[in-house]
């Protein structure tokens, strides 16, 4: 298998906050390799977005990278200089945020701020700065983009705003989509056009996609591959297949129990008790265990550490189903 | 919307102030009278009796009853004659086309100085929360508030024209060794550099320096302040975030992004800033011997002179129309959301 476009490695991210330190991420690992489509599923505050946004180098001043690493295609992202994230962010790794309406700055022609982008990453002047981005809009399936391009964002409905941000994100080719929730907030109809528009580009393009999601079904219609995290763990990692088919950790299984699907009524969902623990101070190795109904004494001894169980299939349980 | 429909919109929106100007006009009217005192037995003197001063009141035209009096005022006011000034004995017209101007110059030159100080200094503090240039911000912005303008102009004059010597006499506009400019514009800056006189351009702007300043530090203080607030929260706004994820320079995302977005709430602040600076600059002129509109207004205030009252507010009124027409169109120059019909 070749080397994968992103590696993130036992990544651990702190808070510092006046009510105490905040142990978002705790040696987080994953990898997401060409052409693949991985999804990162969890409780919001599990922290899907804070492992996003390290990747892309964009933490919170507040926020601390206590340990780990992450290599994005030869890059390491943690040592790198702002000079050399900013020529990287745009171009060879994208992001496209939830709430596309509020993502875009409203007082500037979308034309403009993808050609922003654009003129940042390649020489371009101005007429061709244009021509590329009625490219760019053509590629996500806006019509009439010679009109649209001068239009502002407020002029738009939300899943328009949505293509803008993806054609925006994807006007430099980068080989890296990270897609944090891009759905939140469309409604259901649009919410498949754009993830159908997002897959078909990943795939067209041989991109490396990081899916966010707390959506859990959405997640098992578009990726090959899912990461599934909990208060600031990943407690397991498999394709996509393997995951619905026998899911190791209590949470995975837990959490789709609690998606509802197809066939069922309303009442076959069950929800999960309690809620993500308080990540300030003393924490027990598996942060489900106030949660899970598997809890025993050996739940609590130090150490946990996420495995590979069988072939691609990683879990960091003690008492697995 | 095109520039036509921009016209219009302006033309709709002067139209639509002409009511407030003949409520101005009628409430200055009344409340010009309704003030304790009687004009006609100040101007009498303190030696006059009871004829002579029925005579100034005849001469006055305010033995007449007030809606007499009003008609006389308002037809006097439709072919411009806004009366005479019973204290200086000129026309209000005259003395206002000769006072607005000096106080315009010099507030102009104090808004231009707080805001040359207070952009940088809030968008600095804004973009480093908690460092020295914040809490500088903090102290310039406590000190503006806090400094009464009598006592930093006073204090100016003291360091800078009595102790160091550098700053010419405050006595108001120009020193009495310079021939006023041709009166063009009745800014002294403008009109000299328009008669190509950079000898007085130089002495009228030596003049102004200190006061503009003294002005300045006190308007400072809510720009500043504001300026810190909006940057602070336009850069924690989620399309900043986009902005950052897509590479782009802390320059462009600082000025083209953040900064823009942060302009509307400067620009209110800045329109509220300038009206309460034509109107209570009184003290800076006070100090700076400043023949401007302030210390007339109050001059005329304290003696019921009708006329000059009732000129200078009308002139105040239709300066704050203009105004905030002014900062309605910046706004839609700035916000493509906002419509000028609003």
């Amino acid at each position: 298998m070749p080397a994968p476009l992103l590696e993130i490695q036992k990544l651990s991210v702190e808070f510092r906050t006046r009510s105490g330190i905040v142990r978002a991420l705790e040696n987080i690992s994953m990898k997401v390799h060409r052409g693949e489509i991985v999804g990162v599923v969890g409780e919001s505050g599990s922290g899907k977005s804070v492992s996003a946004l390290t990747a892309m180098g964009i933490l919170d001043p507040a926020g601390h990278v206590t340990s780990g690493s992450i290599n994005l295609g030869g890059l390491e992202v943690l040592t790198a200089t702002e000079g050399v994230m900013q020529q990287t962010r745009g171009r060879q790794a994208s992001m496209i945020f939830q709430s596309p309406r509020t993502a875009l700055n409203p007082i500037r022609t979308v034309g403009k701020q993808i050609g922003d982008v654009l003129r940042r990453h390649e020489n371009a002047n101005r007429q061709t700065v244009r021509e590329a981005v009625i490219d760019a809009l053509k590629t996500v399936r806006i019509p009439d983009p010679e009109r649209r391009i001068d239009a502002f964002p407020f002029e738009m409905s939300g899943g328009m705003c949505q293509r803008i941000m993806i054609a925006m994100a994807l006007s430099c080719r980068p080989e890296l989509l990270i897609a944090d929730e891009p759905t939140t907030g469309l409604d259901v109809t649009t919410q498949a056009a754009i993830m159908d528009l997002i897959r078909d580009l990943s795939k067209e393009r041989n991109m490396a996609t990081m899916l966010i999601t707390h959506d859990l079904a959405m997640a098992a219609d578009y990726c090959d591959r899912i990461v599934v995290m909990h208060a600031g763990h990943v407690v397991e990692n498999a394709s996509t297949e393997d995951l619905f088919e026998a899911p190791r950790h209590p949470y995975t299984a837990k959490l789709m129990k609690a998606t509802p699907h197809g066939e069922g009524s309303l009442d076959d969902i069950e929800s999960i008790a309690g809620g993500l623990p308080d990540l300030r101070g003393e924490l027990p190795p598996c942060r489900f265990s106030g949660r899970c109904d598997r809890f025993e004494e050996i739940c609590s001894t130090p150490d946990l550490t996420l495995d590979e169980v069988s072939e691609g299939h990683f879990l960091s349980c003690r008492k697995p189903l | 919307m095109d520039g036509n429909d921009k016209l219009k919109m302006i033309l709709g929106r002067l139209l639509q102030a002409i009511p407030s100007i003949i409520g101005i006009v009628i409430v200055t009217f009344v409340l010009t009278r309704a003030l304790p005192g009687d004009p006609a037995v100040y101007f009498a003197g303190p030696a006059a009796d009871e004829k002579s001063i029925q005579e100034i009141r005849v001469s006055l035209g305010l033995d007449k009853s007030w809606p007499e009096q009003f008609w006389i005022y308002i037809t006097d006011l439709a072919t411009g004659n806004l009366g005479v000034s019973v204290s200086t004995g000129l026309p209000v017209a005259e003395e206002l086309t000769r006072r607005l101007p000096a106080s315009l110059e010099l507030t102009f030159l104090a808004l231009l100085f707080s805001l040359a100080v207070a952009l940088p200094l809030g968008v600095a503090a804004a973009t480093r929360p908690n460092t020295w240039v914040d809490q500088l911000c903090r102290v310039v912005v406590t000190a503006g508030v806090s400094l009464p303008v009598f006592f930093t102009g006073l204090f100016m004059v003291y360091l800078f024209y009595y102790i160091l010597g550098v700053a010419p006499p405050p006595l108001g506009r120009l020193d009495i060794i310079f021939l006023s400019p041709p009166p063009i514009t009745n800014f002294y800056t403008i009109d000299a550099l328009l008669d190509g006189d950079f000898e007085t351009f130089g002495a009228a702007l030596a003049q102004l320096i200190l006061p503009a300043i003294t002005l300045g530090i006190f308007t400072l203080a809510p720009l500043a302040r504001m300026t810190r607030a909006a940057m602070l929260q336009v850069l924690s706004s989620d399309f900043i975030r986009t902005a950052r994820a897509s590479g782009l320079r802390r320059s462009t995302v600082l000025y083209v992004y953040a900064f823009r977005n942060a302009l509307l709430p400067i620009l209110t602040t800045l329109g509220m800033v300038f009206s309460f600076m034509l109107g209570s600059n009184v003290l800076v002129e006070k100090v700076f011997a400043w023949p401007g509109i302030g210390s007339f207004a109050i001059e005329a205030l304290i003696v019921s002179d009708y006329a000059a009252v009732q000129g200078f507010v009308l002139a105040m009124a239709i300066l704050y129309v203009l105004l905030n027409l002014t900062i309605d169109i910046a706004y839609t120059l700035i916000d493509p959301r906002v419509g000028l019909d609003g």
